[in-house]
């Protein structure tokens, strides 16, 4: 069975939970940007957690399928039809053989996943089916899709035997929501004046935010902190800052190391309501301790059965 | 008498990873102690540990949060840096020959720049036995020292939006390979035909931190 792709304006990718493992290697631990709402998917068709779904970022396209399917798509607030009739997210679908997914804009949110029950049967590259552009591997062919695409689904992913309604692990985190940090590693590298300017600021999300960053800028006349250290290892959410006025979230294509100081890291609870966050959106951080970052990320995992 | 210990700070690198530090400047003996502690606490087998990154004067240790909490991993990782000798170095590393054609076009710039015919860059980076300080930037990418000061530059002013796959670069008292074609700020010397990042391969990765390296003209 296959899902073919017919008119592609957006910028989908293949991504699953991503690769931890080889950081050592200079590859960052990639996959969804928004686990949450990719998690949710995979639920709703009966996938088990392994399974890859397709990223959806930017508005546009179709899909067609060859076969009947069972398909949900998650996200946010996404406009969505089945052959032209309105269709709503976070539910599982049946998809007749030559029915048609449309999907419209992204009223809301960043990234929407589309799982399809079995997962799609693309090669597993360093232990994941995501896509990683910047070094052209994982996915299809290393690559975004584009229009004529053939995705084959897979047998033998983990199906579970039926579909299971996931439960509500909590907002998505509309705009008005802090995006919670753990404050360090490189805390001597800003002045108190600098840090406490930087926890209170309200950011704007940069249009040049992606996979590799989010890019948030702020009113300031607060100088660059000190940048005598050498590079050192950075992580999904570290908050590197280069200069006084802007600040660089790293995401799950984010470079392993890096030069710009740290003033904190983005709980990794908190990932998924970032990469949802569009551009010229607020965003604020609330610094909370480690023990309180890793206590909520094993709520959330329990809720979502992990 | 006892001598001053070692720098070593350990702290919370978010939810996920703890970042050692053992220093902070680029120096081989601090690079060495960094590259023993890796090979310290991959021994160790700690349950949970999912990466172990090392950079210059540091290191993180990526772990699974479900599985280990932050002030447990942490004094079990300070136990274990604490016991690594300063002047401690990592099991017998390899040697890596890298095969280049040094007709890189920023060569006759760099000769330029320095004073030197492009015969003489070309023999005083080949002459040097190079030391894997640190994986990153990219897949496969390692920074290489020391380079002979005499071919010291800083990067170009402008980076070039596309550097070719394999492109041999120098910059500041460092070289690399390019293992993908990326954006990049450093002076192309050469080029060689070898894979530094190999999928087929594991590690995919051709060059480890801790290896040395040479480079061989090739016509």
């Amino acid at each position: 069975m296959t899902l073919t792709v017919g008119r592609m304006s957006g910028f989908a990718t293949i991504q699953d939970r991503g690769r931890p493992g080889y950081r050592a290697d200079g590859v960052p631990p990639c996959g969804a940007m928004d686990i949450v709402s990719l998690e949710r998917a995979n639920a709703l068709v009966g996938n088990g957690g392994a399974a890859a779904a397709i990223e959806w970022a930017l508005a546009g396209g179709t899909l067609r399928f060859s076969a009947s399917a069972v398909v949900a798509v998650t996200g946010p607030d996404i406009e969505l039809t089945r052959n032209s009739a309105m269709l709503s997210t976070n539910v599982a679908v049946e998809f007749g053989r030559g029915d048609e997914l449309a999907i419209g804009r992204l009223v809301r949110g960043t990234y929407a996943y589309i799982a399809v029950r079995g997962g799609f049967d693309v090669p597993v590259v360093l232990g994941s089916r995501s896509t990683y552009l910047p070094a052209g591997f994982g996915g299809l062919e290393g690559r975004r899709l584009r229009a004529g695409d053939v995705l084959a689904i897979g047998f033998a992913a983990k199906v579970r035997s039926k579909p299971k309604t996931p439960r509500d692990s909590g907002p998505a985190g509309g705009e008005a929501t802090a995006i919670r940090a753990v404050e360090g590693p490189n805390t001597a590298a800003f002045s108190r004046a600098f840090a406490k300017s930087f926890w209170a600021s309200e950011f704007t999300l940069s249009p040049a935010s992606n996979r590799t960053g989010y890019r948030l800028e702020r009113e300031s006349d607060s100088g660059p902190p000190d940048r005598s250290a050498v590079s050192e290892p950075a992580c999904v959410g570290a908050i590197q800052v280069p200069d006084g006025a802007s600040a660089i979230v790293l995401m799950p294509d984010g470079p392993t190391v890096g030069g710009y100081p740290k003033i904190g890291v983005v709980a990794s609870v908190d990932i998924p309501a970032l990469a949802q966050r569009m551009p010229d959106d607020t965003v604020r951080f609330e610094r909370i301790t480690v023990e309180e970052a890793q206590r909520l990320l094993r709520e959330r995992r329990s809720l979502a059965g992990r | 008498m006892t001598r001053d210990p070692a720098p070593l700070e350990l702290a919370p690198l978010g939810d996920g990873a703890i970042l050692i530090t053992l220093g902070d400047t680029i120096e081989r003996a601090i690079n060495q102690r960094v590259h023993a502690c890796v090979s310290a606490i991959t021994d160790a087998m700690i349950a949970g540990v999912v990466d172990i990154v090392p950079a210059y004067a540091s290191l993180a240790v990526h772990y699974d949060a479900s599985v280990a909490e932050a002030q447990e991993i942490l004094g079990r990782l300070r136990d274990i840096a604490s016991s690594v000798a300063p002047g401690e170095i990592r099991p017998e590393s390899s040697v890596v020959t890298i095969p280049v054609r040094y007709d890189g076009p920023d060569l006759t710039a760099v000769a330029d720049a320095t004073g030197l015919a492009p015969d003489e860059v070309v023999a005083r980076h080949s002459a040097v036995e190079y030391f894997v300080y640190m994986p990153g930037f990219a897949p496969g990418f390692a920074y290489l020292g020391d380079l002979d000061p005499a071919l010291q530059l800083p990067r170009r002013e402008t980076p070039r939006t596309r550097v070719p796959r394999g492109s041999v670069a120098i910059a500041g008292l460092q070289t690399a390979v390019y293992p993908h074609e990326t954006p990049g700020g450093w002076h192309l010397i050469g080029r060689t035909d070898l894979l530094l990042f190999d999928l087929e391969q594991d590690p995919p990765a051709l060059l480890r931190a801790g290896d040395r390296v040479r480079f061989e003209p090739v016509a």
